[in-house]
């Protein structure tokens, strides 16, 4: 499961670029070009382009956690033996996005530290719970979902270590999703109690997978830095319209019900009622949905969601009881080569 | 119920307890999916030293894919300087976007010579983008027919997508064969009252 | 030999049980790093390591399957505390602790070593099959513990401590792996399994090696009371278990 970062950048920071550099970068970018770490670059796209790959760093290390504590009580060797992988392949997700950042110009420590202490943030969806084993399926489904059609787009970006990095996590990433289809198909073909176990995940799901894809766009999204210099290649209402064409039809093909639901403080699911406006729109192809509830997403951003707080001091309590193993394993480090 | 490796942890704020270890050198990972490919750049990791980074890409670049043999360098070593003169592995990137591929060996005094021997060798007639010379003696080779990398023993498919596709496909079939009889049991009982 | 004769079914489903589930339980405590280890590159690497050993018991099963006809995943998760067979050491808990974590792998890995090289020798060739070639990837295993126990042993003062406490905490836990399991003398008897004398000395000489490259010590002995293949569990083998089978318990026929 990973997200990109819906991250902002000062345009202004560009007039402060040599303006003939700076013409020319635009028209090789805006030509399909792509661009290495050596070459020349705007301090703004330098930045912008390091911010989003920690912020995705940070999404990958964070959400190693929620699934993370289903490892155990996986029901199946299976089960057990995939979940495990996918966890480790986003902690590898996280581990290439650092040293991609880093190579931009800051150190994973520094990385890691300000993620910890609430300097930088992480994505949304994962400051939600994840009561029952049906909510690891129904994440491996939607969230990992939403992820393959966002990261398939941003493998289409500017940037060459960037799009190097999603081309091999969209690789993993189909495992996750098939993986995700085959444990929701299962539950959705199994007893009654699991298809409930299934619909109340659902229910918690679909809102976040919605608000995924970040808030809705602004009139001049395509003008902005980060589409301009392509490092997003769609904006956030076109993959979410995307997603919605391709979930929901195939959510109420395996007999799950689209509903719109009221949350408490925790996460969990008040009340509910079926999705209003959801129809197939003959005119325009696309599916009509209710959008997510946004209040509460600017709630959860801010840091006030059902986990911030778990999530945030799990990642702390694991990076300080490691120092001393990161110290002695370089205090103990051999300058011999292995093998030859 | 939660592991106790998660249960009970403190919920800490404000300044760390920790201070910073210093930051592990950064090293170049190449992976050959099959015997007869070229070495192909996997991706780069930091470890301590060059047993620990080998161990680091075993485990990490060399289980993503099947893959047969693994050379792990530091990344300094991938930078062209003066040196003792010998043997080069050359890797070029052909173009931006794209990762650096094994090319082949030269024998140099230097990096640099390296580079420019790999450009007349290898790269002639072609365009490229970069290239990086190491030396091989600072290169560590992990071949898979001696040292195991990928494991073939158990099955693999749980953590490819082609382990679930057969079976995705029967579940689906199964899911539409139950709904469809589901709606015709229910057309014939409105037929018979 | 790929024909068992029926008086050996009993005892060699016994030893294969005491070596899956050492295996499962053990990948089941080092998957539950994944994501929270001191070092991402160590955290991908360890759990790569507890996938082979989950995916090693899956395989055992699998053979068990073959002799007794029982699915593997009720054998893995069906069953009731007395009747594993793991040695107590594999669920002893790590506290959250790295050097527990490569203390309990380093005594486990090197144990599973010599066992599976005694099992490459048995006259049953489905077993021995098997055995060879997950012995190819506990190689893998006894190398990576082993670049820990040399880098922490060799670390710093801090380390050193650390990993030699740890060592001297799951000694005697190591000591309950060498336990016999019951039905081994009749398969050595039959001449299903080679009698190739003292697997403990054996392991503990190795065990010694590595460690004395280091500087660290195990006083480890000839287990004295009969523990995990017996089925006789501790506390931590307990709540390992209840974890295991949480949602696989809430219905345990269902296809999950």
């Amino acid at each position: 499961m990973s997200a990109s970062a819906n991250v902002e950048v000062n345009i202004n920071d560009c007039a402060k670029a040599d303006p003939e550099k700076l013409a020319a970068f635009e028209k090789h970018v805006a030509e399909g070009g792509l661009i290495e770490p050596n070459d020349w670059m705007p301090e703004a796209y330098r930045s912008l382009m390091l911010r989003m790959a920690e912020h995705h760093a940070n999404s990958e290390i964070v959400g190693a956690l929620p699934e993370g504590e289903w490892i155990t009580k996986a029901p199946s060797l299976l089960r057990k033996l995939a979940l495990t992988a996918k966890v480790q392949d986003e902690v590898g997700h996280g581990q290439m996005l650092y040293e991609v950042a880093q190579d931009l110009g800051k150190t994973r420590n520094a990385m890691l530290r300000d993620l910890i202490t609430g300097v930088t943030k992480y994505h949304n969806c994962f400051n939600y719970p994840c009561p029952t084993w049906a909510d690891i399926c129904m994440i491996a489904w939607l969230i990992d979902g939403a992820a393959i059609l966002n990261q398939g787009t941003l493998a289409h970006g500017s940037f060459g270590p960037y799009i190097r990095t999603m081309r091999r996590i969209n690789m993993e990433e189909a495992f996750h999703f098939k993986h995700g289809e085959d444990m929701v198909l299962t539950l959705m073909s199994g007893t009654d109690k699991q298809k409930q176990m299934a619909q109340e995940a659902f229910d918690r799901w679909w809102d976040p997978s919605l608000a995924f894809f970040g808030p809705n766009d602004r009139p001049d999204e395509r003008e902005r830095p980060a589409m301009k210099w392509r490092m997003k290649t769609a904006t956030n209402d076109e993959l979410r319209q995307k997603f919605v064409n391709r979930f929901a039809p195939a959510a109420m093909a395996t007999g799950l019900v689209i509903n719109v639901c009221k949350k408490d403080a925790d996460g969990l699911v008040v009340s509910k009622k079926p999705d209003p406006l959801l129809k197939h729109n003959e005119e325009t192809g696309n599916w009509d949905f209710t959008q997510p509830d946004w209040d509460e997403f600017i709630k959860v951003i801010r840091g006030n969601g059902p986990c911030n707080k778990d999530r945030l001091a799990l990642r702390r309590f694991s990076y300080e009881q490691g120092e001393w193993v990161r110290r002695a394993i370089l205090d103990g480090a051999t300058d011999a080569p292995c093998n030859n | 119920m939660l592991s106790k490796a998660r249960t009970n942890v403190p919920l800490a704020t404000g300044e760390l307890q920790t201070s910073e270890v210093d930051a592990f050198p950064v090293w170049e990972v190449f992976t050959q999916k099959k015997e007869g490919d070229a070495h192909l750049h996997a991706g780069s990791l930091s470890a301590p030293d060059a047993s620990f980074a080998q161990q680091f890409a075993r485990e990490h670049y060399g289980q993503d894919q099947e893959c047969v043999s693994m050379w792990v360098g530091l990344r300094n070593t991938f930078i062209a300087k003066d040196g003792e003169s010998e043997t080069y592995e050359v890797f070029v990137r052909w173009k931006a976007g794209g990762r650096h591929e094994h090319v082949g060996k030269v024998e140099a005094g230097n990096g640099a010579e390296a580079k420019n021997k790999c450009t007349e060798q290898f790269a002639r007639e072609k365009e490229f983008y970069t290239i990086w010379t190491a030396p091989i003696s600072k290169l560590t080779k992990i071949d898979g027919a001696t040292d195991m990398i990928w494991r073939e023993t158990t099955d693999q498919g749980y953590r490819l997508p082609r382990g679930y596709s057969r079976i995705v496909r029967q579940k689906w079939d199964a899911l539409r064969a139950e709904q469809a009889v589901n709606a015709y049991q229910e057309e014939d009982l409105k037929e018979t009252f | 030999m790929s024909e068992l004769n029926k008086q050996f079914h009993e005892p060699l489903l016994n030893v294969l049980r005491c070596v899956a589930d050492d295996k499962l339980f053990l990948g089941h405590r080092n998957s539950d790093w994944t994501g929270i280890a001191p070092i991402l590159e160590a955290d991908i690497a360890f759990s790569s390591l507890a996938q082979d050993d989950i995916a090693h018991a899956s395989a055992f099963y699998e053979l068990m399957n073959t002799i007794s006809g029982e699915d593997p995943d009720q054998i893995a998760f069906g069953r009731t505390a007395d009747a594993y067979r793991c040695a107590d050491i594999v669920t002893k808990s790590d506290d959250f602790n790295w050097a527990n974590a490569i203390a309990r792998q380093f005594y486990c890995n090197l144990y599973d070593y010599h066992r599976l090289l005694r099992l490459s020798n048995c006259t049953w060739a489905p077993l021995a099959t098997l055995a060879k070639r997950i012995c190819a990837e506990q190689t893998v295993h006894v190398d990576h513990v082993g670049s820990w126990i040399d880098h922490l042993g060799n670390g710093n003062d801090d380390s050193k401590q650390r990993l030699q406490t740890a060592l001297d905490d799951y000694a005697p836990y190591a000591s309950m792996l060498s336990e016999k399991p019951d039905g081994i003398d009749t398969l050595f008897e039959g001449g299903i399994l080679i009698d190739e004398g003292c697997l403990f000395t054996q392991w503990k000489e190795h065990v010694d090696t590595v460690l004395g490259t280091a500087g660290m010590k195990a006083h480890i002995d000839i287990p004295s009371a009969r523990g995990g293949r017996t089925g006789n569990h501790d506390d931590d083998f307990a709540l390992s278990l209840t974890e295991l089978q949480e949602v696989f318990s809430t219905d345990p026929l269902a296809a999950w």
